[in-house]
């Protein structure tokens, strides 16, 4: 049993998502991206821990933990290369990186 | 013993891959010695076979392997042993042996010596999986194999340009025929449901019953394979030109072996054959009207080796008519004593060749008897035995042929003139022949005539060899109608017998026959002899007698003329017109299509921004399709 | 007020404060400024995990996400020296229609979670089954280490692979010459014309040649 009803918590997770999501899309930064895609994944994360209560699931628990190895995973790697970019052009700037080749 | 059955190709086939593989680095000369050893053992295990299989050899088959099994379809690589194989086995083994032995002379001072002797037993192996095989998919497989090794071995000497071209008719012509007989293969499947031959034999009479229109065109279209790769009319053409290849080719492939397989084909498949009456007179008037028209050229032609070739064109005929009035075993019969005479023909014209300095034209010899004896006597027991002179090995099958015409009665009569003055003729051009080449005053330079010499022993060996068959191998078949190979092959055309194609002739006829056949051959002789030798009249007067006729028959009929203003002509303007519509229409539309695809790309190259953003941009977008239509159309 | 009435409204302000927060590091100019706003985001979050009962996720994110992640960025941008852009240009030009696909699939996730499509079969780790494991961690990790156990291991080869990955890829290049077996075609040959100018260069006077510049 939870309170509220699951779909406030679904809402919440949704409401994150699509914030994130617009971040990637409007943002030039590339740093502000990155953080953008964590909210997407806290987003997934509420949505799914929610579920795991709701349905009496551990299962849903258990993934939030594989699914926060991937955020660090994803934040360590993709800061690793947004280091090595700024060294290389010398801009952060997701519009200003088009090449498309090294 | 039919254990080993396979041995004999194997044995062949191994030398070829040996000789393929090892022979232009390693080898070289010793290619030689290992083809013979390999044919040399096909036909030892051959003879034993025939031994061990006994006088009355029940139709026996190993399978090898299954080849393929498809849906209804199963081909097994079948290995038949039975009369009519073993006969055909020894025939083969044993020419292809004695050839063998005669190129290592001939061929010695070839550059292409080991590419000769790895085609050579290719061949032989080919040969021999087409007799031995149980199915008639695995015969056409072997019947293309013996004509690429065919087209090899006439385009032996490439570098020559009439050799390649020569090569690539006989290919091309080949291919006509090719086409009936894959037709013939495939109503076969259609109407019996397989490819077996005993249980298409079986299924024979009911299917004659069922269906008699349809059973005539699969033996009239198994007949056209038949006449490419026997050289009958109309599609003999590339035989004459098939000399071009060594001569020991000539003897093997185009006189001997490859060239009998249409007849070999046509007395295999005797149970069908018998139930078409009216594909069995085709056969009979095709090979009829062949033997007697490529008699006629045979007559009007210098080259010695396109005499008998012609020669050999007409022998076939004979064979095919025999086959048409039901005497398989005499047709048989003659295939196998014509293997031996033309055989030894040929290898004595390539040692006349060789001899000469690469000499072909008889009007530059005559005299040579001198200079070469051995080759000399051999080619003239070969002469007459082509000729029909009692006792030798060609009078006894021609005779039995021809009477077998006769007693088929109707129009058996007309064969029987045909047959019977091709028979004049054949004896008149043969021994035109040979008082051109070996006698009268030689008509060649001096210090050429000084220089010709008898071939070394390994040559004139297996003339001497198949001389003996050729004075001695018409005795399987004495009396007429009751011989040993009558015997022998009686269980194979059983079905000849049930058709009422068979004869009991009494003792009187056959003695007749005899007599008139001696008659014919002698008289020819001796018309070859009064105007080739003592020229009364001199063949000048002839040839001016009737000029027309002359020209007609030097130029052959000008079939070959024909042919290339009809056949070549027609595909080369086709040719024409398929290249301005291929160059115009095709390439235009692939032109156009190219056109619509660059323009495409060029419009949707601005798609692809290489901005991360707008990558970003459509995945949402389609996220927020997907939803909407899972929305609006799934729920 | 009874207790259900008070959970509603925690859960309220921490909703709405997290979107609010998340909000923020969408639209701050400053990336410093948006990683704290990020930090908002992460503890109000862990509010509402505590909410559903799932302590050990809620201390989880804090550390990982606020302790280790953010800190990451913060870091990041002290080394590259970051916001001295922050008059340029922040956002796309393709701004207002991601928006507009924003709002239209924040509206298809509210039709979904209304329609309340998705309804499993109850599982078997009821709040009973969990207090008689000692509670939410112990349960978290009879699930975890046993019936996932390699899953979990594979994921702890992940964070190596990217460690790893990161330090090669951070990592300054060092500045000796390249060895010649590491050039490519080009750059070799343009090395041997750059040598061989400078040998000529060299030896010419010494030879005694006048060159023309």
């Amino acid at each position: 049993m939870i309170i509220p009803a699951l779909e406030y918590y679904l809402l919440l997770g949704a409401a994150l998502f699509v914030i994130g999501l617009l971040g990637v899309l409007v943002r030039r930064n590339l740093l502000i991206v990155f953080m953008s895609i964590e909210l997407i994944l806290l987003g997934a994360n509420v949505t799914f821990v929610g579920f795991a209560v709701a349905l009496n699931n551990m299962l849903g628990q258990a993934f939030v933990i594989f699914s926060l190895t991937v955020a660090a995973a994803e934040a360590a790697v993709g800061l690793a290369i947004i280091v090595a970019l700024a060294r290389h052009r010398e801009t952060l700037n997701v519009d200003e990186i088009d090449t498309l080749r090294g | 013993m039919i254990n080993v059955a396979w041995l004999v190709p194997l044995l062949p086939f191994i030398a070829f891959a040996i000789n393929g593989l090892f022979g232009r680095a390693y080898l070289k000369k010793t290619t030689g010695l290992v083809a013979n050893a390999g044919v040399l053992g096909a036909l030892v295990v051959t003879v034993l076979l025939f031994l061990a299989q006994g006088g009355h050899p029940e139709p026996e088959t190993v399978t090898l392997w299954t080849w393929a099994a498809s849906g209804d379809l199963t081909v097994n690589l079948d290995l038949r042993v039975d009369a009519l194989t073993l006969v055909m086995l020894l025939v083969v083994t044993s020419v292809s042996f004695m050839v063998h032995v005669y190129s290592i002379g001939y061929m010695a001072h070839d550059p292409g010596f080991w590419r000769f002797f790895t085609y050579l037993p290719l061949f032989v192996f080919a040969m021999i999986m087409l007799v031995m095989a149980n199915n008639l998919l695995v015969l056409f497989v072997f019947w293309e194999a013996v004509g690429l090794c065919s087209y090899l071995l006439i385009g032996f000497w490439f570098e020559r340009r009439s050799a390649s071209a020569a090569a690539v008719k006989a290919f091309l012509t080949n291919r006509i025929g090719d086409v009936g007989f894959l037709i013939g293969l495939i109503l076969v499947w259609h109407v019996f449901g397989t490819l077996d031959y005993d249980e298409i034999f079986a299924q024979a009479p009911a299917v004659a019953s069922a269906m008699p229109g349809m059973l005539t065109i699969i033996c009239l279209t198994l007949f056209v394979g038949a006449m490419g790769k026997s050289a009958q009319f109309p599609l003999h053409v590339w035989l004459p030109d098939a000399m071009e290849g060594p001569t020991p080719v000539s003897a093997l492939i185009h006189a001997a072996t490859m060239v009998t397989a249409g007849v070999y084909m046509v007395a295999r498949f005797n149970p069908l054959y018998v139930f078409s009456a009216d594909a069995m007179i085709v056969v009979a008037l095709v090979g009829a009207f062949t033997a007697l028209f490529a008699a006629t050229i045979g007559l009007a032609q210098n080259d010695i080796k396109r005499v008998l070739a012609y020669s050999t064109v007409s022998q076939l005929g004979l064979m095919f008519m025999a086959l048409g009035v039901g005497a398989f075993t005499a047709a048989i019969f003659h295939l196998a004593t014509h293997a031996f005479f033309k055989g030894l023909l040929f290898l004595g014209s390539g040692s006349v060749i060789h001899g000469t300095d690469e000499e072909q034209d008889m009007q530059r010899m005559g005299g040579l008897f001198g200079k070469m004896r051995v080759t000399g006597t051999t080619y003239i027991i070969g002469g007459l035995a082509l000729s029909g002179i009692i006792p030798l090995a060609g009078f006894w099958s021609k005779d039995e042929l021809l009477g077998a015409t006769l007693l088929a009665g109707g129009a058996g009569y007309l064969l029987f003139a045909m047959g019977a003055l091709a028979s004049l003729l054949t004896a008149v051009y043969t021994f035109r022949m040979i008082f051109l080449t070996f006698f009268g005053s030689t008509r060649m330079e001096a210090d050429r005539f000084s220089h010709v010499h008898e071939s070394p022993a390994v040559m004139t060996i297996p003339l001497l060899i198949l001389a003996v068959g050729a004075l001695f191998a018409g005795f399987v078949g004495v009396p007429p109608e009751h011989g040993l190979i009558h015997d022998y092959l009686h269980d194979t055309f059983l079905a000849a017998e049930a058709a009422g194609l068979m004869h009991a002739p009494s003792t009187a006829f056959v003695v007749t026959l005899m007599a008139i056949s001696t008659v014919i051959a002698v008289f020819g002789i001796l018309i070859a002899f009064s105007i080739y030798l003592r020229k009364r009249p001199a063949p000048e007067t002839i040839g001016g007698a009737a000029p027309f006729i002359h020209a007609l028959l030097v130029n052959k009929y000008y079939l070959d003329d024909l042919y290339d203003l009809v056949v070549a002509g027609g595909t080369r303007s086709i040719g024409w017109l398929l290249a301005w519509f291929d160059l115009n229409v095709v390439d235009g539309l692939v032109n156009l299509v190219g056109v619509v695809v660059s323009l495409a790309g060029n419009g949707l190259r601005r798609f692809q921004t290489g901005r991360l953003e707008n990558y970003a941009f459509s995945v949402a977008l389609g996220t927020a399709l997907v939803l909407a239509f899972y929305i609006f159309m799934v729920r | 007020m009874n207790s259900e009435t008070l959970l509603t409204l925690i859960f309220a302000y921490l909703a709405v404060a997290s979107v609010v927060f998340a909000m923020l590091v969408v639209m701050m100019r400053n990336p410093v400024h948006c990683a704290l706003a990020l930090v908002g985001v992460v503890f109000h979050l862990a509010g509402i995990l505590i909410l559903l009962r799932a302590e050990f996720l809620a201390a989880a994110h804090i550390i990982i996400y606020a302790g280790a992640i953010i800190v990451l960025f913060l870091f990041t941008m002290m080394l590259l020296n970051v916001g001295v852009a922050e008059r340029a240009r922040q956002f796309h030009v393709q701004a207002p229609l991601a928006v507009v696909i924003g709002v239209v699939l924040l509206f298809e996730f509210i039709v979904l979670t209304g329609a309340s499509i998705v309804v499993g079969a109850p599982g078997l780790h009821t709040p009973a089954w969990v207090a008689e494991q000692g509670g939410n961690v112990q349960a978290l990790g009879q699930v975890l280490f046993r019936d996932y156990l390699l899953p979990f291991e594979v994921a702890s080869v992940l964070l190596t692979a990217a460690v790893v990955g990161a330090i090669v890829l951070a990592r300054q290049k060092p500045k000796r010459p390249r060895s010649s077996s590491e050039m490519g075609v080009s750059e070799w040959m343009a090395a041997r014309v750059e040598k061989a100018r400078k040998r000529e260069a060299e030896s010419a006077p010494r030879r005694g040649v006048t060159r023309n510049p």
